[in-house]
């Protein structure tokens, strides 16, 4: 996976900007902006343990995954303090220790096609010098 | 955000990092900033990581670059998280490179199995063209085979040609065979029924000839009878021959015997009948009323005993007879006695060996009346018959 995550710059640009103009017209507070940026950056990495819990299940035994866990739940634990701004913090590393866990699992399954077809072949070279 | 090429990208990241490095004004103290930036720089060292986790490593750049700013205004809780997200970006760089790395060596892998394969598809080609050469070898073998074979086809088809007309010929013969088989049938149909016919009249005669042989044989065995009876007539008629030759001869005999006997008894008083010759003695030869012969009677009898001792086939009958005076019972017995008498006088000589007979009728067969003497002497006598 190549991807690139936005949200570290352009989203939390976006999201900043479209706060700013939510600002600056008078309609959203600085402590609501932050609190609203702390649940959008918790809903996703909940949306990204999820995902792996449904799609990927073996994914959830590794450490990463376990971090991520503990991660979410640290955002969580700040958001109900209201410290929104490390609840953004430990909710986007829940949401990159999640995406690591999925690249990782990915790559076992890149590995493991990479040694069937090494076995293949050493067995298809066996074959061919018995023949 | 920064565009590059992938081809270009690790040596952007590189004059990046060098950038960064050269805008911070000392390198950093922080050791886990100096770890996070170690682990980067070996992160651009890894040709896939370079390559394929650029942007992951650019992020963990930007994370390094504020963490130190962090570090340095001293916000020590914004430097460990910016310092967790470099972490986390540097080893899924470190992933989406060994990812590449992985598909990399997945695909190598595959072209090793597909030249194995064609090297493998490559002998089996081989092999199939020799085996198609050997095939063509034997194809052509099987080909001089054939047009040899085909050669010897035509000659037997030719031969073939020849042997049909020759069948044609035969078949055209043998039915003319057929047609002569059934005129010949036919024809011996016809014999067939003669020969039947002739059969039936030979069965005929030969019921006809069994029926003559019976009659012959019958006629045979008739004929047969006829000369046994011929045969029996025959020797019946031989044996009447000889019978009345010997009749004859012995009628000649007896004449001869008789002549003899005519001669020899001229003496005596002689009557003949067709027993033989009978002679009479009168009782002169007894004593009265006695069987006692005389002495003289002896003498008497002398002629006759050389007769009998000259003819001793001749047999002889005694017989006694008296006239009626005395009782019928005395006269019996005294002619009994009378003839007994003369019998042991004839048979004293002891070579007078006639077969003889004695009986006594008394005076039951007179001869003369015995009203009167000499009547009554006739009848005292004793008769003696030789046959």
């Amino acid at each position: 996976m190549n991807s690139f995550t936005p949200f570290r710059s352009g989203a939390r640009a976006a999201r900043a900007l479209v706060a700013a103009a939510l600002l600056s017209a008078g309609f959203l507070s600085p402590a609501f902006a932050a609190e609203l940026d702390a649940k959008l950056a918790i809903a996703r990495a909940q949306a990204s343990i999820d995902l792996i819990s449904k799609e990927n299940p073996a994914a959830t035994s590794e450490q990463s995954f376990v971090r991520a866990q503990q991660a979410l739940l640290n955002a969580q634990d700040a958001e109900r303090k209201n410290d929104n701004r490390e609840a953004v913090w430990f909710a986007t590393e829940s949401e990159v220790m999640a995406e690591r866990t999925l690249a990782a699992a990915k790559l076992a399954d890149l590995e493991k096609a990479r040694l069937a077809t090494n076995t293949n072949a050493n067995i298809l070279q066996l074959e061919l010098r018995s023949k | 955000m920064v565009s590059v090429s992938k081809a270009k990208a690790p040596a952007f990241a590189a004059i990046l990092a060098a950038a960064l490095a050269g805008c911070a004004s000392t390198p950093s103290q922080n050791p886990q900033i100096s770890a996070i930036e170690a682990s980067l720089a070996a992160a651009y060292g890894n040709k896939f990581t370079a390559e394929h986790g650029q942007a992951d490593l650019m992020k963990a750049e930007s994370s390094l670059a504020a963490a130190r700013i962090a570090d340095r205004k001293g916000r020590n809780g914004e430097m460990q998280h910016e310092i967790t997200m470099a972490e986390n970006y540097v080893a899924l760089g470190r992933i989406h490179g060994d990812q590449a790395r992985t598909i990399a060596e997945t695909a190598f892998e595959r072209d090793r199995q597909d030249q194995i394969r064609l090297a493998s598809r490559d002998r089996d080609v081989r092999r199939a063209n020799n085996r198609a050469d050997m095939s063509d070898a034997e194809a052509a073998a099987a080909n001089a085979a054939t047009d040899s074979a085909n050669n010897r086809a035509d000659a037997s088809q030719a031969d073939a040609v020849a042997a049909n007309a020759a069948t044609d010929n035969a078949n055209d013969r043998a039915q003319n065979s057929r047609a002569d088989a059934i005129t010949a049938k036919n024809d011996a149909r016809v014999a067939n029924d003669r020969a039947l016919s002739s059969q039936a009249d030979a069965v005929a005669a030969n019921a006809a000839t069994d029926n003559a042989n019976d009659r012959a044989q019958n006629s045979r065995a008739d004929a047969l009878t006829a000369k046994n009876d011929a045969r029996i007539a025959n020797n019946r008629a031989l044996s009447s021959q000889a019978e009345t030759a010997v009749a004859v001869a012995g009628q000649q005999s007896a004449e001869a015997k008789l002549a003899a006997m005519q001669s020899q008894l001229s003496m005596y008083d002689m009557k003949y009948t067709a027993l033989g010759a009978t002679l009479v003695l009168r009782d002169v030869m007894f004593t009265v009323d006695s069987s006692l012969l005389l002495p003289g009677s002896i003498t008497r009898l002398e002629p006759l005993i050389a007769y009998l001792r000259a003819s001793p086939s001749t047999s002889v009958t005694i017989e006694g007879h008296t006239d009626n005076s005395g009782t019928a019972a005395h006269n019996n017995t005294l002619s009994l006695d009378r003839a007994n008498s003369v019998r042991r006088a004839l048979t004293a000589d002891s070579s007078v060996s006639n077969a003889m007979e004695t009986k006594g009728y008394g005076q039951d067969k007179p001869v003369a009346t015995n009203a009167t003497v000499s009547g009554r002497e006739q009848n005292r006598r004793v008769e003696i018959t030789l046959q």
